[in-house]
């Protein structure tokens, strides 16, 4: 009895239990595309063509390898290519500038592997949230990194789908 | 002798509730997994136990059948993990939660939680004191406490302070400063810092070798491992690894390193001082320790605890764990 008012009193204190210290997130987003792992892995593998399948970048520019996409809006990402293979159709990259991103610390891998007759797309994302100190307002939460990432993800896997598939 | 233990907790629980004011609780919860044959039974040793920051639990990992036997919800945001191995049990730090746990590796059961702090990471256990040392990363201090989690003293130490080690003789404590690239070097009696021995850029684990005479410790920013002689206080090697190391664990005559951004793990030869192989294929490594003749390293992105032969340096097996699993400190209960 004591102990089942102890727990409750427990779920009822979030204003202890929600303070945060720096954790960090992940995102992890994946698409079935109906075409072979080769014709996605070579619009993917395209670093500097990041506009051409990621919603809300108008343009890239790439410079050996570091790339600077431009955000609708004006804003800009700089982030840089650490790693790149074909034979596991996989890259891994990271932000040096998260821009308008809430984000710190980003890094992320994108693989093509074989689906049946198709491909499948997974993008994976690890990050901390924008406020490093505790008790971060709404906007620079762990909450707000996430949701960040995962819609870029998401829009991102759902616009590659499309170019691919050519619909 | 687990109903003593228990009767023993629960008498100090009340003590804990009037002195720091408790967050959870004690007994057999809702939120206390079920052994899967039912009912709460006796953990089978050796054990991991690895803190699953994104579910708020432990994952008691049978290191036998290699097969997780239970998960124990603890505090929020789980991180450091110290195994207490005569008495049985795993002292946690909930970063996020501004507490630290204490489990019963017995039971598989939380026997209590405590607030403490503003940002608890690293954490060690002394059994010959019976003392439980957790770094604050926001109050630049190392917080002693006793085995039923009363507070005994708060040391200043460096800026960011993460990872904690305590020398086997319990008369030293070290703790790598994250952003004074520097180890602390505090002694059990006067507690108080008496050394800090600059290392690389931004050190966050930190580990003993084996023989207790150099302390090896993994800089993030710079991407290399300090070694200290632990009887001069003074780095005598700083080997290059790959991108973010974590973590180090020794294991048949050789260190391993995690190295986060790698999906690696260095393999360091300990008496040339020098990488001898790098193993590929475990995403995002963090926490690892070692057991017998394999080291366990946790990968928090495919969320699984991975044994790595120490020898052969193959991928032996693998286990599921919880969400977003670290896994910081020595992790492993054995027999």
């Amino acid at each position: 009895m004591l102990l089942t008012r102890l727990f409750a009193i427990a779920l009822l204190a979030p204003a202890i239990a929600l303070a945060h210290g720096p954790t960090r997130q992940k995102a992890d987003e994946a698409i079935e595309i109906a075409a072979p792992p080769d014709k996605v892995w070579a619009v993917v593998k395209d670093f500097g063509g990041a506009h051409k399948w990621v919603p809300g970048i108008v343009d890239t520019s790439l410079n050996g390898t570091t790339r600077i996409l431009k955000l609708d809006g004006g804003a800009q990402v700089v982030e840089e290519l650490e790693a790149i293979d074909d034979a596991s159709m996989s890259l891994r990259f990271r932000m040096k500038d998260p821009g308008p991103v809430p984000v710190n610390n980003f890094s992320a891998q994108i693989s093509v592997s074989a689906n049946g007759n198709g491909s499948v797309v997974r993008w994976r994302g690890a990050f901390y949230r924008a406020y490093l100190n505790n008790d971060p307002p709404p906007e620079q939460n762990d909450e707000a990194a996430v949701k960040a990432v995962t819609g870029i993800f998401k829009g991102g896997l759902e616009k590659l789908k499309k170019v691919v598939e050519g619909k | 002798m687990v109903r003593d233990r228990l009767l023993a907790a629960r008498a100090t629980f009340g003590r804990w509730l009037t002195v720091v004011g408790v967050l959870a609780l004690l007994g057999p919860l809702p939120h206390v997994a079920a052994s899967a044959a039912g009912g709460p039974a006796a953990m089978a040793l050796p054990l991991a136990v690895i803190t699953n920051q994104g579910s708020d639990d432990v994952a008691l990992v049978g290191l036998g059948a290699f097969t997780l036997q239970a998960r124990v919800r603890v505090g929020h945001a789980p991180a450091g993990v110290a195994v207490d191995t005569p008495g049985r049990r795993a002292f946690i730090s909930n970063a996020e939660g501004r507490s630290v746990s204490v489990v019963d590796l017995v039971g598989g059961r939380l026997l209590a939680t405590v607030e403490l702090g503003a940002g608890p990471v690293g954490i060690a256990y002394d059994p010959g004191r019976q003392r439980v040392y957790v770094a604050d990363w926001y109050r630049d201090s190392l917080w002693v406490l006793t085995d039923d989690l009363r507070v005994l003293a708060e040391v200043n130490v460096g800026r960011a302070p993460a990872g904690v080690e305590v020398s086997a003789d319990g008369r030293r404590i070290y703790v790598a400063n994250r952003d004074s690239d520097s180890v602390s070097v505090v002694d059990s009696e006067s507690l108080q810092q008496t050394t800090e021995v600059p290392v690389g850029s931004h050190p966050f684990g930190l580990r003993l070798a084996p023989d207790g005479l150099s302390l090896w410790v993994t800089n993030v920013q710079s991407h290399d491992v300090s070694v200290i002689d632990t009887q001069s206080g003074t780095v005598v090697a700083t080997i290059g690894v790959g991108q973010r190391p974590y973590c180090v664990a020794f294991a048949a005559g050789r260190a391993f390193v995690s190295n986060q951004y790698s999906d690696s793990v260095s393999v360091i030869d300990t008496t040339h001082l020098r990488v001898e192989q790098t193993v590929a294929g475990i995403v995002y490594p963090e926490g690892i320790d070692s057991h017998g003749d394999e080291v366990l390293v946790v990968s928090w992105m495919d969320e699984e605890l991975v044994a790595l032969g120490a020898s052969d340096l193959r991928i032996v097996r693998k286990v599921s764990l919880g969400t977003n699993p670290r896994g910081f400190g020595r992790f492993v209960l054995a027999e």
